[in-house]
């Protein structure tokens, strides 16, 4: 069977960005002078790598033979029969090295440090999976590893951050503003304005200042060219729905990118609806966020009327973020993408759904798109066809499920563990 | 009769020393304290005053500012505030006031521009917006409404990109020299290239050089004799207010040192 790589209804819009970085009016470049000399030279090595046969052919075999590519497409056989209309079929990132689609495009940025000579890599990370993937990729490139962590989700994914540390990156916990994503990224951002000369920011999704976004995005596009070829060879045809988390965006964009002139596949991104609709409670940039521009770009931020960034809520620490990647915020505008999100009790259900129809464990991030499919799927013919981003794996969030779904065992062992441990 | 600030910088070709140019967050400790803060620096000899507008996340500033920033949102200091601020002191001060904030402060306040204009706000200086390289009007807003921003240069920057910033600031009233990299923050040694770094930024502008980052002592002052024209001390004064029993006196004290 062959690959279909034009549609018929395809429109001449590829989204990409201009030679400013921007995305229609968004992204954009709005970084301290200090930090423009690196950008721009991190945007010249990026584009001459592209065209080097030797980094293709070195990207090509890190996929291959370290991050464990293609990932598969899996039928969610199960759950699609009892939800009784399309068919769902998984593709499934948290079987990546790793655990997330976040190796995809640390592989890619840790060739291109290497290319600059850089020594020392500076990263940010909330639910420790992008820190994660780059603490590992340090580890084989011989690299000096930083990795920014908002306090509260140093705390709330713990194992990632033992993780990350004995993969022998430095964690450093970032006391400021509301304890997240985004403080974590400003952190990094301070620590890089410092050591710019021999450092190289690893931003771990598709937002910053340019060329972040389209770096990032070149690197993931993989998760949506595997889709394409599995899809067809599974079903004879493209997909009909492509449903992703959006947190920063990363994985979103590389399962979406490739789609994006097949105007007849519906792409549908799940934002993080938190505990409630009031600012504050939720981290869904589209429902109520307004054009603002933080952290080196310029998107939908959730922030006061004042232009004061707001506090976020998320039971997933990888999507409680109150910005989102300019390119979303444009496939918004222009209604390419319809974004919807999920609550914290809607995706702690599908974590569990899943695992019971199907055995496998989703990342708290991922089940937000899994909350989307399961709502849309029996609407739908089963000739249908919906393929979910499962973005990442959920063996990090024992915590959180251990507070929210565990019977009183866990808990119990967790007390006397920690017991155990106080004798040490 | 020019502007406040045609007068102050007409200043620098009799002044060997630099100029000082101060700096406060607009809230910190209060609003009303910021307010008089900066009577006491104009009334001790400085020629300059920055006004910061506090910004949640402010890229870059080190912890000093930051904190001040986080400390005057807190106690409800909004950009509105600071229009009344600035403007209330324009017309009580006889030195240029200009204001520092990011850029998503001028993005959300209706008519930023023309309203710090008509406010008495003689120049802007937003470190995450640069000429040349935005799709955003502010630039061309400026322009109409004849509110200089002021320029920024690094250390990294290269004399190639220095020259095309100095083409996009013909109308700025000096160039700030950023003295390190690094963000905001009194440290106790500037960096010893600083000579030929501000040497490279002479021979690209045809502007007064403002050196700041970093300076808290006199004697940085003293050393930037002939290297600078404008030396801007920022954390240093707000590290001095956070411990200071008697803030206006303490700050009277350290201003008339730094003049020298
Ligand atoms: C598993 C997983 N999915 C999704 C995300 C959200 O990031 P992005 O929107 O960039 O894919 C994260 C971020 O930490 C993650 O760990």
């Amino acid at each position: 069977m062959t690959v279909q790589s034009k549609n018929s209804r395809e429109s001449s819009e590829n989204y990409s960005a201009d030679e400013f970085g921007y995305y229609g009016e968004y992204g954009g470049r709005y970084a301290p002078e200090v930090l423009i000399p690196a950008l721009e030279e991190l945007e010249n090595v990026f584009i001459e790598a592209k065209s080097d046969a030797s980094f293709l052919s070195d990207l090509e075999s890190a996929q291959k033979n370290y991050i464990g590519r293609p990932t598969p497409l899996t039928f969610l056989e199960n759950l699609s029969s009892k939800l009784g209309g399309a068919k769902i079929y998984l593709k499934n990132e948290g079987l990546a090295h790793t655990g997330a689609h976040k190796i995809n495009h640390c592989v890619g940025q840790i060739l291109l440090a290497k290319r600059m000579g850089k020594k020392r890599i500076i990263a940010e990370t909330g639910a420790g999976q992008h820190g994660l993937a780059t603490a590992s990729v340090c580890a084989r490139f011989g690299m000096d590893c930083h990795v920014y962590m908002g306090a509260r989700d140093a705390d709330r994914q713990r194992p990632n951050v033992f993780w990350m540390e004995t993969l022998g990156a430095q964690v450093i916990p970032v006391e400021h503003g509301g304890k997240r994503l985004k403080d974590a990224v400003n952190a990094a951002i301070k620590d890089w304005i410092t050591n710019v000369r021999d450092s190289h920011y690893l931003l771990g999704s598709c937002l910053g200042p340019h060329p972040f976004p389209e770096i990032n995005r070149y690197f993931q596009e993989v998760v949506g060219r595997e889709i394409r070829q599995q899809t067809q060879t599974h079903e004879g045809k493209s997909p009909d729905y492509i449903i992703a988390c959006v947190g920063g965006g990363s994985n979103a964009i590389g399962a979406f990118s490739e789609f994006l002139a097949e105007e007849s596949v519906g792409l549908i991104g799940v934002e993080a609806g938190g505990e409630g609709e009031e600012l504050g409670s939720h981290a869904a940039r589209f429902q109520g966020g307004r054009i603002g521009v933080v952290e080196g770009y310029k998107s939908y931020w959730l922030q006061n009327s004042d232009g004061q960034i707001a506090d976020t809520s998320s039971i997933s620490a990888g999507l409680d973020y109150a910005g989102i990647g300019p390119l979303h915020a444009l496939l918004h505008d222009k209604k390419r993408v319809r974004y919807t999100s999920a609550t914290d009790i809607e995706v702690l259900e599908a974590v569990k759904t899943l695992a019971q129809t199907e055995g496998i464990l989703s990342a708290l991030e991922s089940a937000h798109a899994l909350v989307e499919a399961i709502k849309l799927a029996p609407t739908l013919d089963k000739s249908k066809v919906i393929v979910v981003n499962l973005s990442g794996r959920g063996e990090k969030d024992l915590f959180i499920l251990g507070r929210h779904l565990s019977s009183d065992s866990f808990r119990e062992f967790v007390a006397r563990y920690a017991d155990e441990l106080k004798e040490l | 009769m020019g502007t406040k600030l045609e007068k102050s910088l007409s200043k620098l070709s009799s002044s060997k020393r630099p100029l000082l140019m101060t700096h406060v967050v607009v809230g910190y400790p209060s609003l009303e304290e910021s307010i008089e803060l900066v009577q006491v620096m104009a009334d001790a000899g400085a020629a300059f005053v920055e006004l910061q507008i506090p910004f949640s996340d402010p890229i870059a500033d080190g912890p000093t500012i930051m904190g001040a920033c986080e400390e005057a949102i807190k106690r409800g200091t909004t950009p509105a505030d600071c229009m009344k601020a600035i403007e209330t002191l324009s017309s009580k001060v006889e030195i240029p006031l200009l204001f520092m904030s990011y850029y998503n402060m001028v993005l959300n306040f209706p008519n930023f521009v023309d309203s710090a204009k008509s406010a008495g706000c003689e120049g802007l200086i937003v470190p995450d917006i640069s000429p040349g390289e935005s799709k955003d009007s502010f630039f061309e807003e400026c322009k109409h409404h004849k509110l200089p921003v002021v320029p920024l240069v690094s250390p990294v920057t290269s004399e190639e990109r220095m020259g095309k910033i100095a083409s996009h600031s013909k109308l700025a009233p000096f160039v700030y020299c950023v003295s390190t990299t690094g963000t905001t923050g009194a440290r106790d040694k500037l960096p010893a290239e600083l000579p030929q770094y501000l040497e490279k930024v002479k021979s690209n502008f045809n502007l007064p050089r403002a050196l700041g980052f970093g300076i808290s002592e006199p004697k940085h002052i003293d050393s930037l004799e002939n290297h600078a024209e404008i030396a801007i001390v920022g954390s240093a004064v707000i590290d001095l207010i956070a411990k200071s029993k008697n803030p206006k006196k303490d700050l009277e004290a350290f201003i008339l040192s730094l003049v020298g």
